[in-house]
């Protein structure tokens, strides 16, 4: 349990570290993103399904860091409900 | 290395589309039989002593192992999502940076790194918009059964022939990397959208400094989690 906890704390340290990284690239990563439209580190777009504007994600700090924390998430949130899924779904029944 | 819409042709994105369903196809029947055993095994032990043998096939459980194997891909693709945070630009809409493939491949096996890479590029197409929905294929050939599955052969070879184990990892990590933007250019150039000189003369050097980076990081984070985790890499 500590080092899951360790490891989770390490993962949000890395997403500030690329949150505040990325918002000082002189120039390229800003023009670059703005010519590429819906990205994930835009601060202006989520989803290429959800198209509206979110005002924490006008800020582009904390638009990448709530992108980072969403996109681990959901990468780790997909195997965990695979396993969920699966050991429920293939579970033995006790018969007395 | 993530190659946006309009970047392939469709015919070259259905190809390629094929080629990563067919592979993750593969792994993911290898990964669901390392992960799960015969339900009698677990019958078997349920029943204690009193029963000798079951005889039974087809229904299989998830193992005690596999379900912390499952984990370990939560873990594992969850932090090569955050290191592949760090974006550095390299020309008309493709970034180059951390890849974590074969890092993916020595804790997961070849076929797991696979499956953890194509739903790190997945959240990214389909939330994200880093990575083209269309050239998605693409994405996971390059990064996912180029990077993950072929260095992790690679790194076999290397340490079949008696490299050191490290060495031959950080050798693995650049390469996997110059080999995805190889083929990233390569993809590219096929497409029509650039020259095959252009595409490669913008991607190598980039993916060579990005390389170094990769198998630092690689031999850092193996190191960690073999040490601070107590897994195993292979």
């Amino acid at each position: 349990m500590k080092k899951i906890f360790g490891f989770v704390i390490v993962v949000i340290v890395i997403i500030a570290g690329a949150a505040l990284f990325s918002s000082d690239l002189p120039d390229g990563l800003d023009s670059f993103i703005g010519n590429r439209g819906l990205h994930r580190f835009s601060g202006i777009h989520v989803s290429p399904f959800i198209d509206y504007q979110i005002p924490i994600f006008k800020d582009r700090n904390w638009g990448t860091f709530i992108s980072g924390l969403i996109g681990t998430f959901l990468c780790a949130g997909f195997f965990l409900f695979f396993r969920f899924l699966f050991a429920r779904l293939t579970k033995l029944h006790k018969q007395d | 290395m993530h190659l946006p819409d309009g970047f392939l042709g469709p015919k070259s994105s259905a190809a390629f589309m094929a080629a990563a369903l067919a592979a993750l196809g593969f792994a993911f029947r290898k990964v669901l039989s390392h992960v799960s055993e015969p339900a009698f095994v677990r019958a078997l032990a349920a029943a204690g002593d009193k029963v000798k043998s079951i005889t039974g096939k087809g229904l299989r459980t998830l193992s005690s192992s596999g379900s912390e194997y499952i984990g370990k891909l939560a873990m594992v693709s969850s932090i090569i999502f955050a290191f592949q945070m760090f974006n550095i630009p390299v020309t008309g809409g493709i970034s180059g940076h951390f890849i974590g493939a074969v890092f993916a491949a020595i804790v997961l096996g070849p076929w797991g790194g696979l499956c953890a890479m194509a739903v790190v590029l997945s959240v990214q197409s389909f939330f994200f918009s880093d990575g083209g929905i269309s050239a998605l294929g693409a994405n996971i050939f390059n990064m996912g059964i180029i990077a993950a599955v072929g260095g992790y052969f690679l790194l076999k070879g290397l340490t079949v022939i008696r490299f050191p184990y490290y060495i031959a990892l950080f050798i693995t990590a650049v390469v996997s990397v110059i080999a995805a933007a190889a083929a990233c250019a390569t993809e590219i150039a096929l497409s029509g959208t650039y020259g095959l000189y252009d595409s490669l003369a913008s991607m190598i050097p980039v993916h060579v400094r990005i390389g170094l980076w990769e198998g630092t990081l690689t031999v850092i984070l193996s190191l960690i989690v073999r040490k601070i985790m107590g897994w195993t890499v292979k």
